[in-house]
């Protein structure tokens, strides 16, 4: 008779250092794992505390602004620089990665109101209050030589804003009027003008690159085709949008930073916003796309910063120090990794885009057991010790007040809307969906 | 005249430019007043400032006047005449151009159209992006795979290939390349061809179209009739001829107008419109009676129409959207369309007859009886058919198709018993030599239903199957159904199923300040307390109403451990009377036992009075001074003396209440989203996802992350090249 004995060399399963890495015999059977749903919540319990526990999104702080910061613009085909301007007409070039200040110049004459990229990175052009549209090297001059402009256009109607075109060299502005120009000329090739209030936001569509939008100050967004003669449409808001922005990978969608909302659009459809992002508790005033088009990050005047996913409604995570001020400008890096936010106390910030991620490459080992945690934490995330555990920020007095006195006013909407109800006939005082909520006041042909 | 002087000025002497430019200067410089220069441009505009502009151009005192202009064109004869032309070619005067906001607006209008249809063309994408599980950022397009990239791959034979390939050819896979089509498109000639034909196609098409359009047009209700009579006509031909030359073919047919004829009897249509009910109805009016039968034969019908629910609850159970698109395309048949004849009823069912007692005769005739079992004839499965052979097999209670030889076996739970060796006699030799393919149940009475069950699944399969060749058959192409109308909003919204179930929560971050609540902790007993003394009165009284009808479910959980049961020895224990006599041998002292416990449980889990007095709150304090009595009474919070339990009135349990809370806390109470149903959100918990539980590529599967980006690369917008159809190339 033959007998079998399970026998096992301690030697091939313990380990001496933590090099030794075994194979490690498993029977997938699931009789013999009774418990394995309850081990994998205690996993995931855990993964997400841990979470919790390296979640410092904080990464460096660039200073040297001598002003609030009032725009910056990331490099379209680099990530290490950053160029940036501030109220006092002063440009700033940043080495990212080194963390010091390249380039330094004051450009305009009172606020620099804008600065963008030209698509290959070779120049950026940038415009102030003084209504000259200047265009830069983003080479550092040769010693000796000063800071000049390779060209410099003077328009005839005040700027407010200025986005380039995803590959030709053409750019729009905004400010009285909206405006296309062409690099190589000194008049604008287009103008459009629907109405009389200034526009103080324009933005191309870097997916569909003929399209473009730009905010008015009378509420209201309005959409042009480059090609054509006349603007698209024109819808206006219950409240003004501060700024706009195209995402990246789905054509017809934007999302705009108003007073306190964002909403989210679908150009085909300019009825209703087909999402509302709540949570800030000021108004908005800026908004940026991640480049994979799932995640946008806005900045606003109530000192935070919120990242919203595209298709809920509050935000994943809120950042904020006790010496951010009102936040300018924010931006997210082209590696989807990092979020730039420039605010009123001089200062560029960068932080992770995702609070608790390891910085740097990562070994497969480790890269599969935080894809583990992770996809733990996706599945057991209606869990209520998980759920509160992930969900849980620590966030700044004042906009914990701001919160109770938002909070006290919509439940009194609330309530009122409710007893309206129960005193008036049945049915005549319909249940309105939140986006269906008169954030669209007209929309214009 | 002025500028025929000064052309006759200049054209006599040349002016050097120079010294005239200084002499006009100096003229101008006599005259004191400033002069302004006349602006000068080098950029084309669209737009022309009003400051640019010179002062009255076309005026009386500008240098330019219309009349000298038009003059200058009478000159030339040609010009003239064209002119001449053109306005006599006028007669009525042109339309009022729209009002300036008007035309903008429409202007604007049809440029919103245009945008949103190219906006439209990035939906399916968009779509399948936002729904897929995981994707890598960048996206690839196929802008990146160049040709060179295929030659890359390639590599000369080195001399151990050339060898291996000698010595075993047949391991060797050739691929090879047609070169000629590889290497020439399409010539011009060709390609004018191919349009022609595919202009004559749709141009066909159209004449089809506008033929059907036609006759459907066309009201006459007799001609429509005729048209209906002659195609039944021309189907019971082709039947006739099908019977003759392939009498399969004719059967399945057969069934299938067999089909059309159940589905129209069973539709509501013919619903009380027999001479029976016609009459009845008439009569109800004065008779209760026949009201009676009326309204029973209403229930009947109301009992037999109603759906059955399996009571099988998983989203995999529902009806798929497959199903009920094949039924609504039944309709668009030809053989629903046409209403049953009296003819064609008799002469299916003469048919059938004559099937049926063929395969009868097979039957009963001794030679073919193993033949049954073999699948050579038919038979069709409501008369019990009692053979010897039958017989012998009936008690493994086994189904068989004879057609593939499989036996299934209806197991009931009655026998257990099932032999196996009667299952091997009863399993048949494949020797099918029959001519058609029906099926041959041996059954029994008892599980007839489970029989009529798969002989439903099995029908309902084959009509679908049939019904799918049959429409290939005709050539009848599906007619378009109307769609309800849609929003503008929903029309445009393509869906895709979610290819991963996880729950999505959508809510607040719960946003505290940096203190953590201790006032928490101290709360927490008062609130409990007065919570109880609030329920208490309420409680009682459904306590005790309950108590009767309290069901405890019990659930079995797989991961219990198994009863290792143990053998009695027989030999030390005499009787079993014994071992339960020695077994409770102190019954009662554990019986005391069990009451002082319970006892004990009970005085733990009673709620204490809260003593909120602050000693000197009102009243003297310190040493030597007595606190009135009274006055602390008032603050003391009691306690009611009696909280019901559950198990109250359960003598000899203990049901610890408290037991559950710990692990309440940790339990989900709500249905997270994308779930419909508790057991579909359970399943998704119980399967494991880690290593330990799974094997290694399928964890990497489950573990995949949704998005995957690259370490310092530039994620570019979405590119227009997505859009491009890569057939082509």
């Amino acid at each position: 008779m033959k007998v079998k004995v399970l026998s096992r060399n301690p030697e091939h399963y313990l380990r001496e250092t933590k090099f030794d890495i075994h194979k490690v015999p498993r029977n997938y059977d699931p009789d013999l794992h009774p418990f394995a749903a309850a081990r994998e919540y205690i996993r995931a319990l855990n993964a997400v505390k841990l979470e919790r526990v390296f979640a410092k999104p904080f990464v460096c702080n660039l200073d040297g602004h001598t002003d609030s910061i009032s725009c910056i613009s990331k490099h379209p085909k680099g990530l290490s620089s950053l160029v940036s301007g501030a109220f006092d007409g002063e440009i700033r070039v940043w080495d990212i990665p080194q963390q010091v200040c390249v380039r330094n110049f004051t450009a305009h004459d009172g606020i620099v109101r804008g600065i963008s990229y030209i698509p290959n990175g070779n120049s950026f052009t940038s415009i102030g209050d003084d209504k000259i549209i200047k265009t830069w090297n983003s080479l550092r001059p040769q010693f000796g030589e000063e800071e000049k402009p390779l060209n410099s256009i003077l328009s005839k109607t005040i700027l407010y804003g200025i986005s380039h075109h995803r590959r030709d060299p053409i750019f729009a502005t905004c400010g009285e009027v909206c405006q296309i120009w062409n690099e190589s000329r000194s008049e604008p090739i287009k103008t459009f003008q629907w109405g009389v209030d200034s526009l103080h936001d324009i933005t191309f569509n870097p997916v569909e690159t003929t399209l473009l939008a730009s905010c008015a100050s009378d509420r209201s967004v309005i959409l042009y085709d480059m090609r054509d003669k006349a603007p698209l449409r024109k819808i206006i808001m219950k409240l003004r949008i501060n700024k706009l922005c195209w995402n990246p990978m789905e054509a017809y969608i934007f999302t705009c930073a108003s007073e306190e909302n964002l909403y989210s659009f679908d150009t085909r459809n300019l009825k209703h916003p087909v999402n509302i992002h709540h949570d800030h508790v000021d108004a908005v005033t800026y908004i940026d796309y991640s480049p994979t088009g799932r995640e946008f990050v806005s900045g606003s005047y109530d000192k935070t910063i919120r990242i919203y996913e595209t298709d809920k409604g509050h935000s994943r995570d809120v950042y904020h120090t006790k010496r951010m001020q009102r936040l300018t400008c924010v931006q997210w890096t082209l590696d989807n990794k990092y979020i730039l936010s420039g605010s009123d106390e001089m200062n560029i910030r960068i932080w992770k885009a995702r609070a608790s991620e390891k910085l740097g490459p990562l070994k497969p080992r480790e890269r599969a057991s935080l894809n583990y945690s992770e996809s733990l934490k996706e599945k057991y995330a209606s869990h209520p010790q998980i759920r509160r555990i992930k969900r849980h920020r620590q966030i700044p007095k004042h906009i914990f007040n701001a919160q109770n006195v938002l909070k006290a006013m919509r439940q009194k909407n609330k309530r009122k809307e409710a007893n309206r109800r129960a005193h008036s006939k049945p049915g005549s005082v319909p249940f309105v969906p939140e986006r269906k909520n008169h954030h669209v006041l007209a929309e214009h042909k | 005249m002025a500028i025929q002087e000064d052309e006759s000025i200049y054209s006599d002497e040349e002016v050097d430019e120079k010294k005239h430019q200084q002499l006009v200067d100096k003229v101008l410089s006599l005259n004191k007043a400033q002069q302004l220069k006349k602006a000068s441009r080098t950029e084309p505009t669209l737009k022309i400032s009003e400051f640019d502009l010179v002062k009255s151009v076309s005026g009386k005192k500008g240098s330019i006047y219309l009349d000298d202009l038009t003059k200058s064109l009478s000159k030339k004869k040609n010009v003239n005449i064209e002119h001449k032309q053109i306005l006599n070619s006028i007669h009525s005067t042109l339309p009022k151009p729209l009002e300036k906001p008007t035309a903008d607006r429409i202007q604007r209008t049809v440029a919103y159209e245009k945008a949103r249809l190219e906006l439209d063309r990035w939906e399916p994408i968009v779509t399948s992006n936002r729904v897929s599980t995981n994707l890598s950022f960048p996206l690839k397009t196929e802008k990146f795979k160049d040709k060179e990239d295929i030659t890359s791959k390639w590599r000369l034979k080195t001399a151990f290939d050339i060898e291996f390939e000698k010595n075993n050819p047949q391991a060797v896979e050739e691929i090879h390349v047609d070169i000629e089509k590889e290497k020439f498109t399409l010539s011009k000639k060709e390609i004018l061809k191919e349009r022609q034909n595919a202009a004559k196609l749709r141009a066909l098409q159209s004449y089809e179209e506008a033929k059907a359009r036609r006759n459907k047009k066309i009201k006459s209700k007799r001609y429509h009739r005729v048209q209906r009579k002659s195609i039944i006509k021309q189907q019971l031909k082709e039947f006739e001829l099908l019977q003759k030359t392939n009498p399969e073919e004719a059967l399945k047919r057969l069934e299938e107008i067999e089909k059309v004829r159940a589905h129209e009897r069973f539709s509501l249509r013919h619903k009380s419109t027999g001479k029976w009910a016609k009459n009845k109805q008439i009569r109800a009016k004065y008779d209760k009676e026949s009201r009676q039968e009326l309204a029973q034969q209403l229930a009947l019908s109301k009992e037999l129409t109603q759906k059955i629910n399996d009571g099988t609850d998983s989203e995999d159970d529902f009806p798929l959207p497959e199903e009920v698109t094949t039924n609504s395309s039944d309709k668009d048949n030809l053989f629903h369309n046409l209403k049953v004849d009296d003819k064609v009823k008799n002469f299916v069912a003469n048919y059938s007859k004559y099937w049926l007692n063929k395969n009868e005769e097979k039957i009963v005739t001794p030679n073919n009886i193993p033949a049954t079992c073999e699948g050579s004839s038919t038979y069709i499965g409501e008369t019990p058919v009692v053979n010897e052979d039958t017989e012998k097999s009936s008690k493994d209670e086994a189904l068989m198709k004879s057609d593939n030889c499989e036996v299934i076996s209806v197991q009931d739970t009655n026998d257990s018993k099932i032999k196996v060796n009667k299952k091997k006699k009863t399993k048949p030799v494949r020797k099918s030599t029959g001519t058609s393919d029906w099926d041959i149940e041996v059954m029994e009475n008892d599980n007839i239903d489970a029989v009529f069950d798969q002989l439903e699944k099995k029908m309902g399969n084959k009509v679908e199957k049939k019904l799918k060749n049959l429409k290939g058959n005709l050539g009848t192409k599906p007619k378009k159904q109307k769609r309800p109308a849609v929003d503008k909003e929903e029309k445009s919204l393509l869906t895709l199923p979610i290819q991963k179930k996880r729950p999505k929560i959508d809510e607040p971050l719960s946003e505290s300040l940096n203190r953590i609540d201790e006032n928490e902790e101290e709360g927490n007993e008062l609130t409990m307390l007065s919570s109880i003394l609030q329920k208490k009165n309420t409680e009682i009284k459904k306590v005790n109403n309950d108590q009767n009808d309290i069901k405890i479910k019990v659930t079995h959980l797989n991961s219990e451990i198994p009863n290792h049961t143990t053998i009695i020895d027989e030999e030390n224990k005499s009787s079993i009377e014994d071992y339960i006599a020695e077994a409770f041998e102190d019954c009662e002292k554990l019986q005391a036992e069990f009451d002082k416990e319970k006892l004990d449980e009970i005085e733990k889990h009673k709620p204490k009075d809260v003593n909120l007095n602050l000693p000197g709150w009102g009243s003297w304090g310190g040493t030597g001074i007595i606190p009135n009595k009274r006055k602390q009474r008032r603050f003391i919070i009691k306690a009611p003396k009696h909280i019901p339990r559950k198990d109250d009135n359960k003598g000899f349990l203990i049901i610890n209440e408290d037991a559950s809370s710990k692990v309440k806390k940790h339990m989900v109470n709500e249905l997270p989203f994308p779930f419909r149903r508790v057991k579909d959100f359970e399943a998704s918990i119980r399967a494991p996802i880690g290593q330990t539980f799974v094997p290694e590529t399928v964890f990497r599967k489950f573990t995949k992350p949704s998005v995957h980006t690259k370490l310092g690369t530039i994620i570019e917008p979405m590119d227009k090249d997505v859009l491009l159809n890569k057939t082509n190339s």
